[in-house]
């Protein structure tokens, strides 16, 4: 590779803020080298510190620590001459086209100023002037207009002839085409790379807009929170780009339609949107927060950063592995103390996420609180509450064999294929378009339901087994099942926030999988179940419960291949799954991603939220249990 | 030149700013000409006349004569010499120091743009007149000390307008690059800063005029300004105030003068804002 | 599918003291299925938003307007005692939320006042489900908040949220994402892809972003100097543009594909609004000028798309 003509190292940049200590870490130690003719793209959005990174590399503004060198030598700590030859090797282009040239001063006068400067006789001066003039394609009789006669690009290419005009080696182009009409940018981004080619310039350029630095640069970083999330080239970052925010820029410039899709939100891309917004587009009811919310200690673990994973052959970081899974939150609570915290895709603590299946686990919280009240019994068949379901599979099988998901049912639950029976409950759950016109509503669909067999014997996971129970349980107390999670589960564990519940078109909730709630909500939810059921110093749900759902299913019942592969020895009990490992570690799941995981033996809580692209597969699983053991043996 | 006196076209932008160029022509006219306008410049420059007091407006005396028997239409006139005097003394010495500190805070930032803006605050926590009174009354009364005494209550105004528009300009592109490129900061504060901060510093000082004249006045008024016998409007106004009812005119006249004058400078003032302010250029 | 929004020969004229000054406007045609959303796609100072300005019947005193605006089954809304229509059957959203929002009032009171005039009864109760509706999940805090108080895309939200109050048959959206970060205009976008959906309503959306209209629109419409040069399906215009300055457009698009200092630069700028324009606008910026070209170009179809170009045409 060429000769390195700027060296930035450990750049950070640290504003002091008013109400904090610490301050604002607008750039966190960045080093990069540019390399003699090669234009290094940065693209970031706003706040990500691009801008004060390129200034703090080229020396407009004071590095709180770390350096440039230019051509090998350092821009601080040199005399004023030797600061300014070498400051002649710099050009600068800024996004402001009229702010770029002092109003009062002619065009003439703009592009000589760097030239006196360098001490240039006014003859000499006359020929370089015209002669960048010509260059930037302006006619000379522009010489003696001033700022505001000129349009943008006009303004801009006379930014450029003064950027060149003492012959620089390295120029800064800071947005130097986002206040230009696309017409206007082409010429000027046509123009760059001709004086690029011509003068052998090095280019470091920073945009916003992905299409301009793709199209301008050998190399391309993606800055995010003052750190590069990826560097690259070019084609490699857009190619095969590896974080996810990268990959999230590729998309929206990809010019990928918006349409909104009833059918398709549950895969990404769209999910990456559509999950923390479900309320937009689906009928919900709220699941109301505690009044007395339970605190959480605040102690963050810096070491956790820096373990490392092995897993399907490749070592991760936390944070890489974190990007890899596509995720959006995570929240690690460690012997009640609240370790790690982390947001992605726009998410914040404030924000919800749908859990889906996750959901089911806290059904299956709900019924243990319910049994224990004696308000249900669990071995009666579904049917002796619900007798509209006579005829259907519910008829014989019992509350017990649905929360085991041990029913002998037809029901297929296959998310890719549209003609499934899971398929056909998203339609009649209202998540997706009802085309057929037939299974209106959640209860006229689990009537159609039949038998496949003896119940009890085998486990076979069927999401229509906790919408029937979500059903049931509001029948027999005559409550909505959001009032039945708010009373004896959200309020009672200190939910701080409110969540929510989707709704079908009958305004039965969705129990299979359509609450809502923060990352932190759902780590108290969690939590709940590391501490045998209490929070607050009440008894919340039943100790008996937890132990028996920490104790898996019975032997006796037939597991089923994909569980077998991915936890040898593990079960599902009780809407919970249970790995059988060392640490008995049970957790709650959901496609594409969800997690809320309980490692009994270390005292830790995991709540994680993701937008996988596909709703489930092992090599997501098997780094979703790699990270999570990873985060428990610390 | 000839695109010169067009740009002065907006001094006759409509009737009532033309009335105002007018006036204002007539008394700068009248302070350089005062010898050959005043009809009886001895009078006009204090020569009493005691056979001719309290004569009433007439053809002989257009405006009457005052208590010493001069002809007040030639007081008057005399009156617009140390009007313009001090209205420009004081305006200049105050926009120069005002300026020179205000770019310096302005562009540097930091204590010393602290220190020139906690002092300038310190001196703005007085009224202006109450300021000069107490100035006044530690240097004595005259017109060279009221000059300063206003100087001194001005000068702030200058530095934080100044300061203001300074640190606007000096976070624009073009600042920036020639900083980074290594232009030295006397040159950035000349070419770059400076340059762009005449136009509110034009408007200002236009607008400030006619307001020095009023405070030189009411100095002179209460006595501690320009001391008699010199031709002072607010002088004039104080001597007459006791005949207003028998002598009306002393007062009457010498105060319109005031009033004039102010009048037309603060009109001229608005008239070059509407022309330098870019932003109202523009519509 | 029925017509929401028809717009005839639309022309603009300002005037001052009797003297026409200039035409920002000179012939726009367009219309708006119920339901689909038109994009409006075009560069600084084409009249863009004076269009909606037109169609929301806020132009100032100064301009003189031709040609009918016809709303659904309304008419012509340029004429009569129409201004109730503007504001609830045809509402708009703007590039600065802030714009649209006084200062001195919570959200809840101006969110108020607007259900107010459009007679909505069970007023809290509406506006708690609209703030849901647009994804504000406090909405009592969201009504309780002085607009500085909320974050910028809240403050969108909350505008959208206005908007729809009415549930109008017909939203226009001005540069609703020119002001953002390039992912959350994306997550906007989608709000109101999937508010549109579950709605119903009409969309005509504006913006100088091609990429932008392209993922929005069903049909296209491309504007240069107050004229729309060429309108179709969004699909067809995109993969097949006809009118060289459409063409100059999306080759003016960069990205990683296209070879480096290629990029289709159309030479010169946009005229400005103060051009006295005699025939085809572009002509002095085009490849194909030719001598026909000194005269106003006819519109002509092409397949499914209607293009304003002598080059075309013959």
């Amino acid at each position: 590779m060429s000769e390195v003509v700027m060296q930035i190292s450990q750049v950070t940049k640290v504003f002091p803020l008013r109400d904090s200590k610490v301050g604002f870490k607008a750039v966190d130690s960045i080093s990069i080298d540019l390399h003699k003719g090669e234009v290094l793209g940065v693209v970031g959005e706003s706040g990500s510190g691009k801008s004060t990174l390129a200034r703090c590399a080229f020396g407009i503004t004071e590095p709180t620590s770390g350096g440039t060198t230019i051509l090998g030598e350092s821009l601080v700590g040199k005399s004023r001459k030797a600061t300014r030859e070498l400051r002649a090797n710099l050009g600068f282009v800024f996004q402001d086209p009229a702010g770029s040239i002092n109003p009062r001063m002619s065009v003439y006068d703009a592009i000589a100023e760097p030239l006196m400067l360098a001490g240039m006789d006014s003859a000499s001066i006359d020929t370089r002037v015209n002669f960048l003039m010509d260059r930037v394609g302006l006619a000379s009789s522009q010489l003696s207009r001033k700022s505001h006669e000129l349009s943008g690009g006009q303004c801009q290419r006379v930014a450029i002839a003064r950027a060149l005009a003492t012959n620089p080696k390295i120029v800064l182009l800071d947005e130097p085409t986002s206040s230009l009409d696309l017409s206007v940018q082409a010429q000027i981004l046509n123009l760059l790379e001709e004086l690029r080619r011509d003068f052998d310039l090095t280019y470091f350029l920073i945009s916003h807009n992905l299409d301009v630095v793709s199209h301008l640069s050998d190399r391309v970083a993606v800055m995010k929170d003052g750190v590069f999330v990826e560097v690259g080239t070019t084609r490699q970052v857009i190619d095969t780009p590896k974080h996810p925010f990268t990959r999230e820029l590729i998309r929206v410039y990809s010019g990928a339609s918006c349409e909104f899709d009833l059918d398709t939100w549950q895969d990404g891309p769209l999910n990456r949107w559509a999950f923390q917004n479900v309320s937009t587009f689906l009928p919900t009811k709220v699941i109301a927060a505690s009044p007395e919310p339970l605190s959480l200690d605040i102690e963050l673990d810096a070491n956790l950063d820096a373990i490392t994973i092995d897993v399907a052959d490749s070592t991760y970081t936390l944070p890489e592995l974190l990007a890899d899974v596509d995720t959006d939150s995570i929240v690690v609570v460690r012997k009640g103390v609240l370790v790690y915290e982390k947001y992605f895709n726009g998410m914040t603590p404030d924000s919800v996420h749908l859990l889906q299946s996750v959901s089911k686990s806290i059904l299956g919280a709900l019924y243990a609180v319910m049994a224990e009240r004696g308000v249900i019994d669990i071995d009666k068949p579904i049917a002796f509450y619900l007798p509209e379901l006579v005829g259907s599979v519910y008829e014989a099988a019992t509350i017990a064999q649905a929360l085991d998901m041990t029913v002998a049912i037809n029901f297929s639950e296959d998310y890719s294929d549209p003609q499934s029976e899971m398929a056909r409950l998203d339609r009649a759950a209202g998540w997706r378009t009802n085309t057929t016109g037939h299974d209106l509503g959640l209860r006229s669909f689990l009537r159609t339901m039949t038998a496949s067999g003896e119940h009890g014997k085998a486990y076979q996971y069927c999401s229509a087994n906790t919408d029937v129970l979500a059903w049931l349980i509001s029948e027999v107390t005559q409550t909505p099942y959001q009032d039945l999670l708010t009373r004896y589960i959200w309020q009672p564990m200190g939910a701080h926030d409110d969540a929510s519940v989707i709704v079908d078109r009958e305004g039965l909730s969705v129990g299979n999988g359509g609450i809502s709630c923060t990352t932190r909500d759902l780590a108290r939810f969690g939590l709940l179940i590391v501490n045998g059921g209490r929070a607050n110093g009440e008894q919340v749900i039943p100790a008996a419960w937890v132990n028996a759902t920490f104790a898996g299913a019975s032997a006796d019942v037939e597991s089923a291949d994909y569980l077998q592969a991915l936890h040898p020895g593990g079960s599902y009990k009780n809407k919970w799954w249970i790995t059988a490992g060392a640490s008995r570690e049970i957790f709650g799941v959901g496609i594409y991603g969800q997690y809320v995981w309980v490692d009994p033996t270390s005292e830790t809580v995991i709540a994680k939220f993701s937008s996988l692209p596909i709703p489930v597969d092992g090599v997501h699983s098997r780094k979703h249990m790699a990270l999570f053991r990873a985060i428990c043996a610390q | 030149m000839k695109t010169k006196l067009a740009g002065l076209s907006f001094l006759f932008k409509d009737t009532l700013t033309t009335i105002a160029t007018v006036m204002m022509s007539i008394f700068i006219g009248a302070a350089i000409f005062a010898p050959w306008l005043a009809p009886f410049p001895k009078e006009g420059a204090g020569e009493t006349n005691v056979d001719n007091i309290y004569i009433g407006p007439g053809w002989h005396h257009l405006l009457g004569t005052d208590e010493l028997g001069r002809d007040l239409l030639s007081r008057i006139i005399y009156g617009a010499r140390p009007a313009l005097l001090i209205a420009l003394a004081v305006v200049g010495f105050a926009a120069i120091i005002g300026t020179l500190l205000g770019l310096i805070a302005g562009y540097r930032g930091g204590w010393i743009d602290n220190i020139i803006m906690r002092v300038s605050e310190l001196f703005l926590s007085f009224p202006p007149l109450l300021l000069s009174l107490v100035a006044v009354t530690f240097l004595g009364p005259g017109l060279v000390n009221a000059l300063i005494a206003l100087i001194i209550s001005w000068w702030p105004w200058y530095a934080r307008l100044i300061r203001v528009e300074a640190s606007i300009v000096r976070s624009k592109p073009y600042v920036e690059i020639s900083a980074a490129m290594g232009v030295p900061d006397r040159i950035i504060i000349v070419r770059h800063i400076l340059r762009n901060v005449t136009t509110p510093l034009i408007v200002q000082i236009a607008a400030d005029l006619g307001t020095v004249i009023l405070a030189a006045g009411s100095l002179a008024f209460i006595g501690l300004g320009a001391q008699p016998p010199s031709a002072d409007w607010g002088l004039m106004v104080a001597q007459g105030r006791n005949l207003i009812f028998d002598q009306w005119w002393i007062s009457t006249f010498s105060g319109l003068a005031i009033f004039l004058a102010v009048l037309s400078f603060n009109i001229i003032g608005d008239a070059l804002r509407d022309h330098f302010d870019p932003r109202i250029a523009r519509q | 599918m029925s017509t929401v929004l028809k717009i005839s020969h639309l022309e603009v004229d300002f005037e001052i003291n009797g003297v026409i000054t200039n035409t920002p406007l000179r012939g726009i045609n367009l219309e708006i299925k119920a339901g689909k959303t038109l994009g409006i796609v075009g560069e600084t100072g084409c009249g863009k938003t004076l269009t909606a300005t037109a169609i929301m019947g806020l132009l100032p005193s100064s301009a003189i307007q031709r040609g009918e605006i016809e709303f659904g089954n309304h008419g012509d809304i340029t004429k009569a005692d129409m201004a109730d229509i503007r504001g609830s059957e045809i509402t708009m959203i703007f590039q600065n939320p802030q714009s649209a929002f006084n200062p001195i009032f919570s959200i809840g009171a101006q969110l108020t006042m607007v259900a107010q005039r459009r007679g909505i009864s069970d007023i809290p109760a509406t506006l708690t489900a609209r703030l849901e509706s647009v994804g504000l999940r406090d909405p009592k805090r969201v009504l309780e908040s002085y607009p500085h108080q909320l974050s910028g895309g809240m403050l969108q939200r909350a505008m959208i949220a206005m908007a729809l109050l009415s549930s109008p048959t017909l939203l226009i959206a001005d540069e609703p994402t020119t002001a953002l970060d390039a992912t959350i205009g994306d997550h906007v976008l989608t709000l109101i892809a999937a508010l549109q959906k579950r709605e119903g309503f009409a969309m005509l959306f504006i913006s100088h972003d091609v990429t932008a209209v392209a993922k929005t629109s069903d049909e296209i419409a491309v504007i240069y100097a107050g004229r729309v040069v060429e309108t179709g399906p969004t699909s067809e215009v995109m993969k097949s543009p006809q009118h060289p300055y459409t063409q100059g457009l999306l080759g003016a698009i960069p990205s990683a594909e296209k070879a480096r200092g290629t990029l289709v630069a159309i030479p010169g700028n946009v005229p400005s609004v103060l051009t006295n324009i005699k025939g085809c606008a572009f002509a002095d910026r085009c490849s194909l000028q030719m001598d026909k070209c000194a005269q106003e170009p006819p519109t002509v179809q092409i397949g499914k798309q209607s293009v304003a170009c002598w080059a075309v045409n013959s």
